[in-house]
């Protein structure tokens, strides 16, 4: 197939403990360093806190919390990736993100069946780029409130 | 979008749908504020039928126009009855106003329907009621009304325009007589003496009251009465036509109906064609983009101060000027566009007295109603909020506040009961008043229903009990006085509402009441939700604020005069035992007390508590940001602020701390 005519979407790639993941760059509303947050007291553990953007307090989750890693400490090349879906703005800590791609709609496969755990129910899909793999993630699941907090409910109440 | 499926089969974009439902509410509030001056046999000011009418007709158009078939059939049978009205066709009568305040009230329910989807209560029945009202009253004859109401408008915007275009405009009466006809003054000749004068806008005869012919000329003309002053002997009556503000409004109205109309009217200067009406979540976009400014205003501070012994004496000065300068005007810029935000809490009020109105009617008494402090602006926000709660205190001082006419004639009061709304502007507050002169609180009343009901313990509050925990008591949710669930306790919210909802404000409630003179709420708002005094604390290495409204007092406690029974820290507060929770329990920190600490005295009666924190810093005027996200909406927050420095710092949520605290198992042994 020529390569103009194939359909892509354009993504935000960043990397998660060496792992390339992707993101509709229209759920992405901006990148930022990482300044001042302010942490929730009994919010879910994965939320950072709060951080103010253009006026507006937003929460900002540990991604690596989020997918069940090990936290490490911010660097220079920590982001904050701001998703918005429908009225909700959320900040996404992430080891680091450089990337804008368009990656054909042809070579994103549904994730594989034996992917299993946490990650499989936010995952749209992988991407193979050459020899690299992306993990196309689906930013409602990632935000998914119910799922998320499934384990600080019954801590909280 | 099945729900913007209009009637005619018709989609409505919603945009339109809201606008159309925003004006609808706008007129109805005109409607209700001027249907409760309605009263029966008397004839009503004209200006009063002619709002209404046009009222009615407004929303019917509009109706028309986005398909609502239910609304527009509804309209216009009030606008029919309005005309019958002007047009003299029937009086107001008791049966009228019943019908009135039925039809509004129906008018209201098919646009809240419409409004969330749901099916439209029928109207059918209602149409007939009313349809007898207008027929079924014998038509009264009076003079002067032969005209149809579009020739009469047709003549009124005639005479708008003269006058406008500087003409005067006189309305001469001619009563031919025998004599006069002698004397060869007939009606021509009156006629082209008046087309010699000016140009006739409009010409009838009439018949006078004792049976005669008369003659009615309407002229624009330049000239002045000097020109006619002879013709008084030629049977010639005249008198110059003025239109009054009302009417000149009306005129306009005629030019362009059929089109959207504005808004209610208000008296005073402000002109109509002044007024814009922004969604408010422009205002908010407008608010985060100054929030913004000022985070960019600190951190230029901050770099500021920095580089300022880099700087020359002369070059810091002036850059200091021009800093302090950009300060001011951001506060300027801060303000004012808080005042868009501000809108006169009249518009609450006027609703309240259709809503005395309809339960005094349903109660069968008889409750004036007396409003001041109509121009008291407060937040939009705040307003909307206070709605259901003033509706509920409103309902309340009618049916449980006022005595029925019996009872108060026994008490030797006047037989009309009376409420009144008062609001006005304390320093950075707004407080509103809802006051009855009914029968007041029967303390021991409340006393022993709270007891049975489990509210509060059988020894607790043995006596009397204060005001404070009365109010207290009848805020507990799940407590109602009277026995029976009428008509408007039985519906709608409780105290308990409304408590939260002034609380939820950052607000307070307070109340006086006596035996037999009545009781008073008073309410406490601030000014506006988005900015807010508050005390700005730390504690176990965080920075936290709390809204200066909800706090009592702050006092400080020696730590070695803490008393501790089991799980619990007590202090003697005013005489008396409080238990004082510290903050970093609540909130999983870890403290560092010194000896002295400082109690955060929080809410009122038994549910009085003392938060404990490790200090105390300042008092300041913070914007407050709304945390929204689940993720972060814990309780005991009530939303974020920044104190110059662009890092948020977390609003404390006082009524979520008192909860909390008594949630005994939750606090104090996480």
């Amino acid at each position: 197939m020529p390569e103009e005519t194939r359909e892509k979407e354009n993504y935000i790639l960043f990397k998660l403990m060496g792992t390339t993941y992707g993101i509709k760059s229209n759920d992405v509303q901006q990148m930022e360093m990482i300044e001042h947050i302010t942490p929730v007291p009994n919010a879910p553990a994965f939320v950072e806190g709060l951080v103010f953007l253009r006026g507006q307090v937003i929460p900002a989750i540990n991604l690596r919390l989020r997918f069940g890693f090990e936290r490490v400490d911010y660097d220079i090349k920590t982001r904050l990736i701001v998703v918005q879906k429908g009225t909700r703005r959320v900040g996404l800590i992430v080891d680091n993100a450089r990337e804008f791609v368009a990656i054909p709609k042809d070579v994103i496969t549904p994730p594989p069946e034996a992917i299993s755990g946490l990650s499989g129910e936010y995952l749209e899909g992988v991407a193979t780029l050459g020899d690299r793999l992306v993990l196309i993630l689906n930013i409602e699941e990632v935000l998914n409130f119910a799922e998320a907090v499934k384990p600080y409910i019954q801590e909280n109440n | 979008m099945d729900e913007n499926k209009t009637d005619n089969g018709f989609f409505v974009a919603s945009e339109y749908l809201d606008d159309y439902f925003a004006e609808c509410y706008e007129h109805l509030i005109v409607i209700k504020r001027d249907v409760v001056t309605l009263e029966p046999e008397k004839t009503p000011e004209k200006k009063v039928i002619e709002e209404l009418f046009r009222s009615f007709h407004t929303i019917k158009g509009l109706s028309g126009m986005v398909g609502l078939a239910e609304a527009e059939t509804l309209s216009h049978a009030l606008e029919d009855y309005f005309r019958a009205l002007r047009d003299a066709r029937v009086t107001v009568s008791k049966e009228g106003i019943d019908i009135l305040i039925e039809g509004v009230k129906l008018l209201e329910e098919v646009l809240t329907a419409k409004k969330s989807g749901q099916t439209p209560p029928s109207i059918n029945e209602f149409a007939n009621k009313i349809k007898i009202i207008i027929t079924g009253q014998k038509p009264e004859t009076k003079k002067n009304q032969s005209l149809s109401d579009e020739t009469r408008q047709e003549i009124e915007s005639k005479v708008y325009e003269a006058i406008k275009g500087g003409m005067n405009v006189w309305q001469f009466n001619f009563v031919p007589s025998n004599e006069l006809a002698a004397k060869g003054v007939n009606v021509s000749i009156v006629r082209s003496r008046l087309t010699d004068l000016g140009e006739i806008l409009n010409a009838v005869p009439k018949i006078t009251e004792d049976g005669g012919v008369a003659f009615e000329f309407i002229v624009a003309t330049v000239k002045d009465e000097s020109d006619f002053k002879g013709w008084a002997e030629h049977g010639l009556t005249w008198e110059r036509l003025k239109l009054t503000e009302e009417e000149m409004a009306k005129s306009h109205d005629e030019e362009d109906k059929g089109g959207i109309k504005r808004g209610p009217e208000r008296s005073g200067p402000m002109s109509i064609t002044n007024i814009v009406r922004v969604d408010l979540k422009r205002l908010d976009e407008l608010m985060e983009m100054v929030g913004e400014l000022v985070i960019t205003r600190a951190r230029l501070d901050d770099s500021i101060r920095r580089i300022s012994r880099f700087i020359p004496e002369k070059e810091m000065d002036f850059l200091q000027e021009t800093h302090s300068h950009m300060e001011r005007q951001l506060r300027n810029l801060r303000e004012g566009v808080m005042r868009i935000r501000m809108v006169p809490i009249g518009e609450v009020f006027e609703r309240m007295q259709f809503v005395v109105m309809d339960v005094a009617r349903e109660d069968r008494k008889s409750v004036k109603l007396e409003i001041s402090g109509h121009d008291t602006e407060i937040d939009k926000l705040v307003v909307e909020r206070m709605m259901d709660p003033m509706l509920h205190l409103v309902r309340n001082a009618v049916s449980h506040g006022i005595e029925t006419k019996e009872e108060r004639l026994a008490k030797g009061k006047p037989p009309d009961g009376k409420i009144r709304l008062n609001a006005y502007t304390s320093g950075d507050s707004v407080v509103i008043e809802i006051e009855d002169d009914g029968r007041g609180m029967d303390f021991e009343k409340i006393l022993s229903k709270a007891r049975s009901e489990g509210i509060i313990d059988g020894d607790e509050l043995r006596n009397q009990g204060q005001t404070r925990d009365i109010l207290d008591i009848i805020c507990a949710s799940g407590f109602s006085t009277k026995e029976e669930a009428d008509m408007a306790s039985g519906r709608g919210i409780g105290m308990a509402i409304v408590k939260n909802a002034v609380e939820g404000l950052n607000g307070s409630l307070s109340m006086e009441t006596e035996p037999d003179k009545g009781t008073r709420f008073i309410i406490n708002l601030p000014l506006t939700l988005l900015i807010v005094d508050a005390l700005i604390l730390a504690s176990g290495g965080h920075i936290f604020a709390i809204p200066q409204p909800s706090v009592r007092e702050v006092v400080e406690i020696e730590m070695d005069r803490i008393n501790i029974l089991e799980n619990n820290e007590l202090i003697i507060y005013r005489g008396a035992p409080l238990p004082i929770i510290r903050l970093g329990r609540v909130f999983g920190l870890t403290e560092n007390y010194g000896p002295i600490v400082y109690g955060i005295i929080l809410g009122s009666g038994s549910k009085k508590v003392g938060i404990m924190v490790e200090q105390m810093l300042t008092r300041r005027e913070i914007v407050v940001r709304p945390i929204t996200d689940p993720l972060v909406s814990v309780k005991g927050v009530a939303g974020a602020t920044e104190l110059g420095d662009g890092k948020p710092v977390l609003i404390l949520h006082a009524s979520d701390l008192i909860n909390m605290a008594s949630t005994k198992g939750g606090v104090l042994n996480a």
